[in-house]
């Protein structure tokens, strides 16, 4: 009986081969039963048709909220020249300090910004990978120290000639995402400094941001 | 040539953020669709495919190889409506949401045509949740059995009765109700 419904899906379905279908059209034949679902599982086809889905909303995704989850991908996307100047030790410390956000949309790719208050929430998803790291959580931590060990001697002066500097070779670069970061970057460079100090004035700075960059691996999926 | 799936998840994995995007473009549409029929509500189809592509997008590494990149696609988005409709059975949802209706089309034809569709969005949600994931996978999205039994995990054979059985299930919503019109 079952046999005859599994059969009579491959056949609505047209999974059947040629000759397998030659067969089940003799059963047909015979089966009044297999008749009566077809004729009423074609019409049922019909009706579903009907439900077809022309527009599509925009789906505009905005990954993560958080510097920590998908730093290493905004760290790939930066030429290598930045990775492998101190000013990016700099850079990577302003950046943890700050809210990075990265979104996508279908007409405009990928963006990154960044903000100095933390953004609304965004939905939690459960599970997030193990990231790429290359790095080892002590590298990671050396390299802020490094980081707070130079943005400590500089002066607020120098730091802003940095940024302007960084800016500038971020528009020589024609990179759209980091020109745009580097903006925001200076826009809200006071209150950076000033959060900059705060953050500096506690000893508990180093562990939370190593915390940000090192995630457990996961498992799911 | 196109790249295969499996090539811009590499890519993506290699640092080619926008890369990604093609992977969105390409499959909004179809798992949009499957999240509206699954849900049957506009905007949690909408807030789900958006949360899809984000759990895709963060568990890219742990996609394998070895397997297609659309069922393990389809398996993620299929735990992802599963588990918004567990949310939403601890609250009550208006059902009758419908997405904005385009002003176009003449009035009569247009409300006919919402007045289908509305009739086989309940049919559908009524129907119990494994029936329903296999009807909307074979009927909307047009996978054959053996893949609709890959990304379910049942046996090819599972698959067909399930398909067999929502069918018997919608035909007494679906067909006596057109008849009694
Ligand atoms: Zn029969």
């Amino acid at each position: 009986m079952s046999d005859h419904h599994e059969k009579l899906m491959d056949y609505l379905y047209q999974e059947l081969s040629p000759e397998e279908a030659r067969r089940f059209e003799d059963h047909l034949g015979t089966c009044e039963m297999c008749q009566k679902d077809l004729a009423d599982f074609r019409q049922l086809r019909e009706a579903l048709a009907a439900w077809n889905i022309e527009e599509v909303p925009h789906i505009s995704l905005t990954i993560d909220g958080s510097p920590s989850r998908h730093w290493f991908a905004l760290w790939k996307a930066f030429p290598i020249w930045l990775r492998l100047t101190t000013t990016a030790a700099a850079a990577l410390l302003i950046l943890a300090l700050f809210n990075v956000q990265m979104s996508y949309r279908p007409q405009e790719g990928f963006r990154f910004s960044a903000s100095l208050w933390p953004r609304a929430e965004l939905p939690a998803v459960e599970q997030p990978q193990p990231e790429p790291v290359g790095l080892t959580e002590e590298q990671v931590a050396a390299l802020i120290r490094a980081a707070i060990a130079q943005a400590q001697q500089q002066t607020s002066e120098r730091m802003t000639a940095e940024i302007e500097a960084l800016a500038a070779k971020l528009r020589s670069e024609n990179e759209r995402l980091l020109v745009q970061m580097a903006d925001t970057l200076r826009q809200e460079q006071e209150e950076r400094l000033a959060e900059l100090e705060d953050q500096l004035g506690q000893p508990s700075t180093v562990s939370t941001l190593a915390e940000l960059f090192w995630e457990e691996p996961n498992s799911g999926y | 040539m196109e790249w295969t799936d499996e090539q811009i998840v590499q890519r993506t994995l290699n640092g080619e953020v926008d890369a990604f995007g093609i992977l969105v473009r390409r499959w909004e549409k179809k798992v949009y669709g499957l999240a509206y029929r699954m849900l049957g509500h506009y905007e949690d189809a909408r807030d789900t495919t958006q949360e899809i592509f984000l759990t895709v997008y963060r568990n890219l590494r742990k996609f394998r190889g070895d397997a297609k990149f659309s069922s393990w696609l389809y398996r993620i988005a299929l735990n992802c409506c599963h588990n918004r409709l567990r949310e939403r059975a601890l609250q009550t949802v208006p059902l009758d949401e419908s997405p904005p209706v385009p002003v176009d089309a003449s009035a009569h034809s247009q409300v006919e045509r919402q007045q289908k569709i509305e009739r086989v969005r309940r049919a559908l949600r009524a129907l119990p949740y494994e029936m329903r994931q296999v009807i909307i996978m074979k009927e909307y999205e047009g996978l054959t059995f053996k893949e609709i039994a890959d990304i379910l995990n049942i046996p090819v054979s599972t698959a067909k009765t399930r398909l067999y059985t929502g069918l018997d299930q919608l035909r007494e919503r679906l067909l006596a109700v057109k008849d009694a019109l």
